[in-house]
């Protein structure tokens, strides 16, 4: 640290005259002046020592080694001035390596020198331009620097090269050009500064104190530390900037008061959204601004004793025991019991005690009644329960499942075997023996309402792979080949033949039950059931019920002989019927209408029968093709029961057909068979569109127009018309509405009634129909709507009271809060009317 | 066997007395009330149609001696409507008597402006006479029967100009006044507290905002619109639109808004904190519009115009929703709100201050809360089926006089032909090198800092 200062001092000291190399710290210009008051004026003229004489040199002599030295600079590849070219450069590097730290003041003194080097670099790079525009490229400088090397080994080629070079110096000397001068008018002064000041930086023109400094010259040196404190002003305090003119501090101020008056104005935004947003504004002020009226109750509630006498009467109240009704009125109650005497009061006592007594038991008596229910009650109340429990166990309930199926089961036997059903009664017999055509409907629908229950209490369970049809199944098929079951069906049969024997135990139970009770029956001594015919009818009626029953068990025990695996799957078609009657199981059912061949309509006839009302098949037609082959290898079993069917005598010509299950669609397909109501209705719907679409009329050959006499084809032109014209009717079918819609017909008529009912296009404030209807749909008056909805709906989007001033909004920051919070809230929980009362936005309670 | 016989109770059914309405018991259930959109269809017909027979907006007339050229309402008191004229006199009405209650004389050029003080005892007036003079107001005596006392001025200010505008603070006890600068003074001082200058024109018209009180918007003949801040020592920002502004109005319930009645027959609705762009551009005048002023709920306003009418418009509402005018009623200059929305004054040059109900067809007097539900009921009919055909043909109708109708249409001629034009010339132009510009930035030539 001490060496630099000394050598700095040192350089203060003397002017550095010599100091050329000074130069080579590359400081920029604007820093390089920046010290000085003053532009300098590079004068790049040589100028001529006042002593000099022109003199005449010899052509050989003019430059010689010494010259060379000196312009060292000027030839920097020439080899001769290489060595002391070097040299100095060494020198330089020596000086730089040094930790110099120049300030301005140490390179004031310098500054004569820099014009001349400056001057010199610059002329230099002219000259050095102009040799590449000579030369060429590739002209001396390469050649040089690649012959540097060998320059010792080849005396003869240095001294060409020194040749060269000389030529080149002479060449050049004549044709030097003069730099630009700049002349100034007026002669430069601190009123006439160059602009080349103002360019120069930020400090260019402008007096410093570093200026004031140097000033005292070498004086200076003996400010001391003053000097370093000016020295530090000099660099701290930055001038006081020039005012801007008026305009555009008028424009930066006019900005910044904008900007705050925005933000001024912006704080009521989430009051105007608040009331923008609600769907009412009020205005109605004072409506809740009275205060509630104060009762007495309320006084004396809110009343606490003040200081002084209050609270001393207070003390002596609580003291007393009179602090509140109640406390008064039981004093009140103790000073009647004690007037009265303690007998008297003993009686009353137990007269009180006697009357909450009866009270209480009267309550509880009412309670009890309270809970007693209806019969009805009870009935629906099970019905319910047994509706819920079908719902529930139909969702997969595996014991549901089977108990229902018990049941079904049992009630189809006790059918079958009690015949309940059948309108075999006397008063069913009687109605039928009237005719059917006189029948009233009420009667008839009675009988066909017995006739249905009785089938869908007969009716199987339908269950296609249940236990219950693989047991009865097994019956039916037991004596069929037993080549013709499939492995699926053995199977199927074989998983569910558990749950079908369970089942078939309880039917054997119940048909044994039956019978025992048949049996135990005596036949009644007297009344109507004692005449003969009637006796006889029982009789009859009995025998073929334990006939059936008997059936039944045989078939039972049958089937529990059977080995499980042998059952085989249901064969409906093929499997001719046990009884010789036809059978109409479900899937029976579906492959009779998979031949397409319907019963009702080939061979059976409805009518009152035997059986009584329903389809018999009609012998005279022919048997349907359904119908079994009784005579297929297996004699009729069970003749009793056949007698028991046969009993009609008829049996011949016609066999009653029931059992028939058909679904609903079957029916209304059985019931339209004959009509194509699709077709027709595709040809309505064709004609619709043809008729609306636009007409095809393009333009056709009229004799005598558009084409000449005997001309054969049809002009182009009037194809391409009507191939248009064809275009077009088709594009306006295929835009149809309807038009992918098979069994839709959309009217595209105009409706001139309807159309007042609609807008032709989406009214402005909806995105879309489906909004605007939506709007529509809810009816706004007092007869569609309850009071509170009414008022809802129809209130309007402001409320005010003529003969009340409204005040302007008024602004305060709570209730901008409260605004800014309501936006947050979700616009189910916002107020539907924004109340404003005196510019203020009122806030609810809740 | 049980037998239901309908009965009914007596104290449930009874009146107690005569003038009580007789109970009606509905039943909601929806199936006892089908087609429940055609019978409100046909509801919101009638109303629409009764609404138009019932709209009977004029109310009253006050004759003066000249000219009308401005109008203030007083913020106290809902009767006290003061007017100026051009002969340099100013009336002070009382409304609902129908009644002059002073005339305030002093001026000696017509009177340009009028404006209220917050109290409501005292108005400023300014004239072309270089005066600006403050009258006191009186209260409306019980007495009926005219009273038309001349008062004179309690204050005086004199300017160095002739002054085209003042509107009064609306708390403090200052007021501005246009002329060739805006310029804002204290009761208490004869001299300006403070001038704006921005530009050398003339100020045509100063209004105050009512809610942020600080803040106030000038009009010049140079088409500027200037805003000015009284927290600031200097003008705020400028817009310049291609014609001139007559008249400002702010809105009272959203201070950020103000709406310009300009000279192109339009209106334009700004937000202050925008100016690049209007809110909203209000059309339907077929003339310069000369004054604007807002309804208290702001959410309508009323504007006069030369072409003989006065319109109200929603404050968002594109298109005017009522029509006023009447055979004698000539160039509108001067249209206010009463103080409680319900009435709609206005200044025309036919020497008459006419005083309109601002809903056309509105029931005077108290209603009782039946008939209001009822006529709420209505109006929402109406603004329900609104869109419809027929409803929306009879809402809308309105009866204008032949020379306006004719110039309404003329006018929807010239623009129609301007669009066009001006479609076809980008149709045939490079794109891009004719630009078409929204209709609500279409006016504005540049906004100033």
């Amino acid at each position: 640290m001490v060496r630099p200062r000394a050598k700095k001092r040192a350089r203060e000291a003397e002017p550095a005259q010599g100091d050329f190399y000074e130069a080579e710290e590359r400081e920029p210009d604007e820093e390089k002046f920046s010290g000085q008051r003053y532009d300098r004026v590079d004068n790049y003229e040589y100028e001529l020592p006042a002593d000099f004489e022109d003199e005449e040199i010899d052509e050989d002599t003019a430059f010689n080694e010494e010259d060379k030295k000196l312009y060292a600079e000027h030839f920097p590849l020439d080899d001769s001035g290489d060595e002391g070219g070097g040299a100095e450069g060494d020198l330089l590097d020596s000086g730089e390596d040094e930790p110099v730290t120049l300030d301005r003041d140490d390179l004031s003194p310098s500054e004569d020198d820099e014009p001349k080097r400056v001057g010199a670099s610059r002329q230099r790079q002219a000259e050095d331009d102009e040799d590449e525009r000579l030369l060429g490229p590739s002209g001396s400088d390469a050649d040089l620097d690649a012959e540097e090397d060998d320059e010792d080994q080849d005396p003869e080629e240095a001294a060409r090269r020194q040749r060269r070079l000389l030529e080149d110096v002479a060449a050049r000397g004549g044709r030097r050009r003069p730099l630009p001068v700049l002349s100034e008018a007026a002669p430069e002064s601190e009123y006439n500064l160059p602009p080349s000041v103002a360019s120069a930086g930020n400090v260019g023109g402008e007096l410093s104190v570093a200026d004031l400094v140097a000033g005292l010259g070498p004086e200076r040196a003996r400010l001391g530390p003053a000097r370093k404190a000016l020295e530090r002003l000099g660099r701290r305090a930055a001038p006081v900037a020039a005012p801007l003119p008026d305009r555009i501090a008028a424009r930066k101020e006019r900005q910044a008061g904008y900007e705050r008056t925005k933000e001024e104005v912006s704080k009521w935004q989430p009051l105007v959204k608040a009331h923008r947003e609600a769907p009412t504004l009020s205005f109605l002020a004072g409506h809740g601004d009275a205060g509630r009226p104060t009762t007495t109750a309320a006084l004396v509630a809110s009343q606490a004793p003040a200081d002084g006498m209050e609270a001393q009467v207070a003390a002596l109240l609580v003291a007393a025991g009179a602090d509140s009704g109640a406390a008064v009125e039981k004093a009140e109650e103790a000073l009647a019991l004690k007037e009265v005497g303690a007998e008297e009061a003993a009686r009353r006592r137990g007269e009180l005690v006697r009357m909450r007594s009866l009270l209480f038991h009267q309550e509880a008596k009412l309670k009890r009644l309270a809970k007693i229910k209806s019969k009805d009650y009870h009935r629906r109340a099970l019905r319910a329960a047994k509706a819920k429990a079908k719902k529930v166990g139909d969702v997969g309930d595996e014991d549901f499942m089977r108990l229902a199926a018990e049941d079904a089961e049992l009630k189809r036997a006790r059918e079958r075997l009690t015949l309940k059903h059948r309108n075999s009664s006397q008063w069913a017999r009687r109605a039928l023996k009237r005719g059917l055509t006189v029948m009233d409907p009420g009667t008839r629908e009675a009988l066909a309402e017995q006739l249905r229950l009785g089938q869908e209490l007969r009716r199987r369970v339908e269950r296609p792979a249940s236990g219950s049809d693989a047991s009865t199944d097994a019956s039916d098929a037991s004596d069929a080949s037993g080549d013709e079951r499939d492995a699926d069906g053995a199977k199927g049969g074989a998983a569910q033949s558990g749950g079908g024997r369970a089942a078939s135990v309880r039917v054997k139970a119940a048909a044994l039950d039956l019978l025992q009770v048949e049996e135990g029956d005596e036949a009644p001594s007297k009344g109507l059931f004692a005449l003969p015919f009637m006796r006889r009818a029982l009789e009859k009626r009995k025998a073929a019920a334990e006939a059936q029953a008997r059936a039944l068990l045989e078939d039972l025990e049958r089937e529990g002989d059977e080995p499980a695996d042998a059952l085989p799957a249901a064969e409906w078609g093929e499997a001719p019927s046990r009884s010789g009657r036809l059978r109409f199981g479900a899937p029976g059912a579906a492959r009779l209408w998979d031949n397409g061949e319907p019963a009702a309509a080939e061979g059976a006839v409805f009518r009152a029968g035997a059986q009584g009302v329903g389809y018999y098949r009609d012998a005279r037609v022919g048997p349907g093709p359904a119908t079994p082959e009784p005579a297929s290898g297996s004699e009729r079993p069970g003749s009793a029961a056949g007698g028991a069917d046969d009993d009609g005598g008829d049996d011949d010509v016609m066999r009653p057909v029931r059992g028939v299950e058909l679904s609903q669609r079957e029916l209304v397909a059985r019931a339209f068979a004959g009509d194509d109501v699709a077709a027709e209705f595709a040809a309505e719907k064709a004609a619709e569109a043809e008729a609306q679409a636009p007409a095809a009329n393009a333009p056709s050959l009229l004799p005598g127009w558009g084409a000449w006499a005997g001309q054969q084809r049809t002009p182009a032109w009037m194809a391409a018309a009507q191939a248009k014209a064809q275009r077009r009717r088709e594009d306006a079918l295929a835009k149809r509405k309807d038009a992918k819609l098979p069994a839709v017909v959309v009217s595209e008529r105009w409706d001139r009634k309807a159309a007042k009912y609609g807008t032709p296009a989406v009214p402005y404030p909806f995105d879309s129909r489906a909004t605007y209807d939506r709007s529509l749909r809810q009816p706004l008056g007092r007869d569609f709507n309850t009071d509170a909805a009414f008022r809802n709906l129809t209130r309007p989007a402001v409320l005010k009271e003529a003969g009340t001033v409204i005040a302007p909004l008024r602004y305060s920051q709570g209730a901008a809060a409260a605004a800014a919070e309501a936006a947050a809230a979700k616009p189910a929980l916002r107020k539907r009317v924004a109340v404003v009362s005196a510019g203020q936005p009122k806030r609810s309670k809740r | 066997m049980r037998v239901i016989a309908i009965n009914r109770s007596e104290e449930k059914f009874a009146r107690e007395r005569r003038q009580d309405l007789q109970k009606v018991h509905k039943n909601l259930d929806p199936s006892l009330h089908p087609y429940e959109k055609a019978v409100e269809y046909t509801r919101a017909l009638n109303a629409a149609k009764l609404d138009r027979v019932f709209a009977k907006p004029f109310v009253a007339a006050f004759t003066h001696d000249d000219g009308i050229t401005c109008l203030a309402r007083n913020l106290h008191h809902l009767n006290g409507l003061v007017s100026g004229c051009a002969d340099g006199n100013i009336h002070l009405w009382d409304v609902p008597a129908r009644r002059c209650l002073r005339k305030l004389v002093g001026h000696t050029g017509p009177v340009k402006g009028l404006a209220v003080t917050p109290d409501g005892d005292a108005v400023v007036s300014c004239s072309t006479d270089c005066s600006v003079r403050l009258f006191r107001l009186p209260f409306a005596p019980f007495a009926p029967g005219p009273v038309q006392d001349a008062a004179g001025a309690v204050l005086e200010f004199q300017g160095r100009h002739a002054f085209r505008g003042v509107d009064h603070h609306w708390t403090a006890s200052k007021f501005a006044t246009a002329g060739a600068q805006v310029d804002v003074w204290d009761h208490e001082r004869s001299e300006p507290v403070s001038s704006f200058a921005w530009g050398a024109d003339t100020v045509t018209a100063v209004r105050f905002n009512p809610a942020d009180s600080e803040l106030l918007a000038s009009a010049a003949s140079d088409r500027a619109v200037a805003l000015y801040d009284l927290r600031n020592a200097a003008p705020v920002r400028k817009l310049v639109m291609q014609t001139r502004t007559n008249a400002i109005a702010w809105n009272p319930m959203e201070p950020m808004n103000l709406t310009l009645a300009s000279e192109d027959c339009n209106l334009y609705t700004y937000d202050m904190r925008r100016l690049q762009s209007a809110l909203c551009v209000h059309k339907d005048f077929t003339s310069a519009v000369m004054d604007v002023d807002y309804s208290p709920t702001g959410r309508e306003f009323v504007a006069g115009s030369y072409d003989r009418s006065l319109r109200i418009f929603g404050h968002t509402g594109g298109r005017s929703r009522e029509v006023y005018h009447t055979a004698r009623m000539q160039r509108v200059f001067a249209a206010r709100f009463s103080g409680d929305g319900a009435y709609v004054f206005s200044g025309s040059d036919d020497m008459n201050v006419r005083v309109w109900k601002a809903q056309a067809s509105a029931q005077q007097g108290t209603l009782l809360p039946r008939e209001k539900h009822k006529q709420a009921y209505q109006a929402a009919l109406v603004e329900r089926f609104r869109h419809l055909p027929e409803v929306r043909r009879i809402e809308r109708h309105r009866h204008l006089p032949a020379a306006l109708y004719k110039a309404t249409k003329v006018r929807r001629a010239a623009v129609d032909a301007d669009t066009r034009k001006l479609k076809r010339r980008k149709a045939h132009s490079a794109p891009g090198s004719v630009e078409i510009k929204p209709e609500r930035q279409k006016r504005i030539v540049a906004e100033l800092e």
